[in-house]
């Protein structure tokens, strides 16, 4: 019988040595929802050896039309206890650690600390501002996932690259959020999310560092775009508090 | 002078007939901002999270050249 991991050994340039680093790597995943659901699934399933999930909400009835790592049985439960025994079943091989928490300005520079590298699963800016500094603060390299309605993006930070306030200077929340996501588009950012993170632990291909991925499902069309390190970014350039510019 | 303006997620609504990868292209006076541009395409300014030009971040403030290249996106939040 064909092991687990048969098609990723399979794949040209992976082989054993690129799944011995998914093994060996330990990755963060900031919130467990519509974009935490696709990419939970794809890392537990590739053999990512250690998941760690913040995520403090529980499932209500309208996170099932696209948080597809929970059923109807699960509603009412801590989503991050309902993911952890959904990952485990697929692939009892890894760990799969919880934290049952928001991550904010206090709690993210502990949450980032053990880990490899972090994904951006949240639903708020707030969130990944504090993400932002404590992963600049502690070198970890993170992977940005963020969608609306119809649309979603993908970028992915490493230490000495742009990072989020290069990319977004003075983000602040939308003065009307819309509510509405169709769950495809969650799934598919989460998807190219989890393909960020398998690049980066196995050293294949090019990641999406000082690029922006647009994907719009309603014209069918995606886009990339290009952004540079700010040399006056507050939080990673020289405009930082407490440094001399 | 001639520029180009992508608009992504929901600013392409605020521009009949905008479509994501096909960039409007303006002609426009010389000494024109980004906001003057933002102002003229009926965005509102404060759903403009990201001003790039030619790749790089901007300010409202920033006068444009022939040939620039403006992208402006909404705060994508979502999750």
């Amino acid at each position: 019988m064909a092991g687990r991991y048969d098609r990723n050994l399979a794949l040209p340039g992976f082989g054993g040595a690129g799944q011995a680093r998914l093994a060996a790597a330990r990755v963060l995943v900031v919130g467990a929802g519509g974009l935490g659901s696709a990419v939970l699934y794809y890392l537990a399933a590739a053999g990512v050896g250690a998941i760690g999930i913040v995520e403090g909400d529980t499932v209500t009835l309208p996170n099932l039309q696209r948080q597809i790592l929970y059923a109807t049985a699960d509603l009412g439960r801590a989503k991050a206890e309902a993911a952890r025994e959904r990952l485990l079943a697929l692939n009892p091989e890894i760990h799969v650690e919880v934290a049952g928490t928001r991550l904010d300005e206090k709690t993210a520079p502990g949450l980032v600390a053990a880990y490899d590298l972090v994904v951006d699963a949240t639903d708020n800016i707030p969130a990944r501002l504090a993400l932002n500094a404590a992963c600049v603060a502690a070198g970890k390299p993170w992977v940005h996932g963020a969608v609306c309605t119809y649309t979603g993006q993908v970028t992915t930070f490493v230490p000495g690259g742009p990072c989020y306030c290069c990319l977004y200077r003075f983000p602040k929340p939308q003065a009307r959020p819309l509510r509405g996501v169709l769950g495809p588009v969650p799934g598919a950012v989460g998807a190219l999310q989890a393909a960020e993170v398998i690049k980066y632990l196995t050293g294949l291909g090019e990641l999406l560092v000082g690029r922006l991925l647009v994907l719009e499902v309603l014209p069918a069309r995606c886009a990339v775009f290009t952004y540079e390190r700010n040399p006056s970014c507050p939080v990673c350039g020289s405009g930082q508090q407490g440094t001399s510019a | 002078m001639r520029i180009e303006v992508h608009l992504y997620a929901t600013l392409l609504e605020y521009v009949p007939g905008a479509r994501l990868g096909a960039p409007q292209v303006l002609d426009v006076p010389p000494g024109t901002t980004v906001g003057d541009v933002v102002a003229r395409l009926g965005l509102p300014p404060e759903e403009v999270a990201i001003v790039m030009v030619n790749g790089v971040h901007r300010d409202a403030d920033h006068v444009l050249a022939e040939g620039d290249r403006l992208a402006l996106f909404p705060p994508i939040a979502g999750g």
